[in-house]
């Protein structure tokens, strides 16, 4: 039997079919990764300003912008400092004497409206809780500051009364006091000039107080802001 | 895998009628070759016949190797090229030289290795190989030398290597392409027995040589390829004096031995 027997046309080197195969190689890999970003892509959570919140970029003038922008990155460092120092809180002092803006009186605290600074820590209890408040020394200039720490602790069961409403998912919040009361018209409040430090730091007492809470928007709303698209 | 070499080059040859299915018949069909704007070959149609000696002919640069690797399906050629496989399929190649690093830390041996097994060959030639690369370096005469470098070996020496490895496995079809070239007259004449054995064991043996008196000697065809086929036939009635003259007249190149 010649079962063996073939007959082999000899085929010509040529790219012809490498090139068919990288072709079909690249589109399948345009395939996958196409179909694999369209189903893991989720849009961006659209950032919604609430009503007791104000931004950081568009609210603010360019002083209190100087002063939310330091006091953003001091609270970074005092959240630092509370988990170093056996969640102890820092004096204003201690921050003063770390340089740390706008704690300290340099040529820009001047130029802020020389904001006063002092410290609350509520409860000894609840050591996770501290407040700073910076009072406005020139209302025309800038409005006051607080910065409310607050430090997760919820394993340890500490924090069940006023805690949840300040903690949920930020180490700290930044507030802010208008004295002209350009933001409140619609408030029948009337603004004080001299504005005491909150007694209690939840939300609604700041809210109720007057107080707005500065939302750091970043980046898409600064180029919105650029293309002079405004805020919502 | 290697098939285990058959003692192809020492027994007797084997029968008329199984030596029929031993070789493959080729057929080149309006077979051309074009680099860029370079027509290299054009037109080629021939056949070679199995179990014979067909010698390919022609002045340097006329297309032979490429004609030759058109074969081995590495040029992309153009037309057809047809080959019968009455048997198996193994074809055995020596190429025109060798180009390597001199300095290569590479034995004989190792190159063997290379050649017949896949895994790497600085393991060392396996063990069921050892038998047939031995009996193809005797083949050659290069057995004493099988431990010497590659990088050590004369320009003859390394082409019986070359001659060696393709015998392993035992091939069907045998592609040659000069490779005398650099041969003493022993080693010249160790190739044309061996050739001679190969054929009487139903080999096909493609070959092309400069060579014209051992042409005449031992192929049963010869084909004058210069871009086109200048002529193809049997040794005696293609290389006449005539035809020779009227190819060296129009190609310089053409070296004649006769």
């Amino acid at each position: 039997m010649r079962s063996k027997e073939a007959i082999q046309i000899v085929r010509p080197a040529g790219t012809r079919y490498e090139s068919m195969y990288l072709c079909l190689a690249m589109l399948v890999v345009i395939l996958v990764s196409g179909t694999a970003i369209l189903h893991r892509t989720r849009s961006d959570e659209q950032k919604v300003l609430l009503d007791y919140q104000m931004s950081g970029y568009g609210d603010l003038n360019s002083f209190e912008q100087g002063t939310f922008n330091d006091l953003y990155a001091a609270a970074l460092e005092i959240d630092a400092y509370h988990d170093e120092n056996d969640e102890k809180w820092p004096s204003i002092r201690e921050l003063e004497d770390q340089f740390i803006p706008p704690f300290i009186h340099d040529q820009a605290w001047k130029k802020r409206g020389k904001l006063l600074w002092t410290q609350k820590v509520p409860n000894v209890k609840y050591t996770h809780v501290a407040a700073y408040m910076g009072k406005t020394s020139d209302p025309e200039v800038s409005g006051s500051f607080l910065l409310v720490m607050s430090h997760r602790h919820r394993a340890e069961g500490d924090n069940k009364s006023e805690a949840p409403d300040f903690h949920e998912d930020q180490p700290f919040r930044i507030w802010y006091y208008n004295h002209k009361s350009r933001l409140y018209s619609k408030r029948p409040r009337h603004p004080q000039r001299n504005i005491p430090f909150p007694d209690s730091f939840i939300i609604q007492n700041l809210i109720m107080k007057g107080w707005k809470e500065v939302v750091p928007y970043k980046g898409e709303d600064e180029i919105r802001r650029l293309n002079g698209e405004g805020y919502d | 895998m290697v098939k285990v070499m058959t003692d192809l080059l020492t027994s007797q040859p084997l029968p008329d009628s199984h030596k029929s299915f031993s070789g493959p018949c080729i057929s080149f069909e309006r077979v051309g070759l074009r680099f860029g704007n370079t027509t290299i070959l054009e037109d080629i149609n021939f056949n070679v016949e199995n179990g014979t000696i067909h010698c390919l002919i022609g002045p340097n640069g006329g297309g032979k190797t490429c004609l030759a690797r058109s074969l081995l399906g590495q040029m992309p050629h153009t037309g057809r090229i047809t080959i019968n496989w009455p048997a198996g399929k193994v074809i055995g190649y020596v190429p025109q030289l060798l180009d390597f690093d001199h300095t290569l830390p590479i034995t004989v041996d190792d190159f063997m290795a290379m050649i017949c097994q896949d895994h790497p060959a600085f393991f060392g030639l396996k063990k069921k190989h050892h038998d047939a690369v031995t009996r193809s370096l005797a083949a050659v005469g290069m057995e004493s030398l099988r431990k010497r470098q590659m990088g050590q070996l004369s320009g003859g020496e390394r082409q019986r290597v070359l001659f060696a490895q393709a015998l392993l496995p035992s091939p069907d079809l045998l592609i040659l392409d000069e490779p005398m070239t650099g041969l003493d007259e022993v080693g010249s004449s160790l190739f044309e027995d061996m050739l001679i054995k190969l054929k009487n064991n139903g080999v096909t043996i493609f070959w092309i040589h400069h060579d014209l008196k051992q042409v005449k000697k031992m192929a049963d065809f010869v084909t004058c390829v210069n871009r086109k086929i200048l002529f193809s036939g049997s040794p005696a009635d293609v290389l006449t004096a005539d035809r020779i003259l009227n190819v060296l007249s129009r190609e310089q190149a053409f070296p004649v031995n006769l």
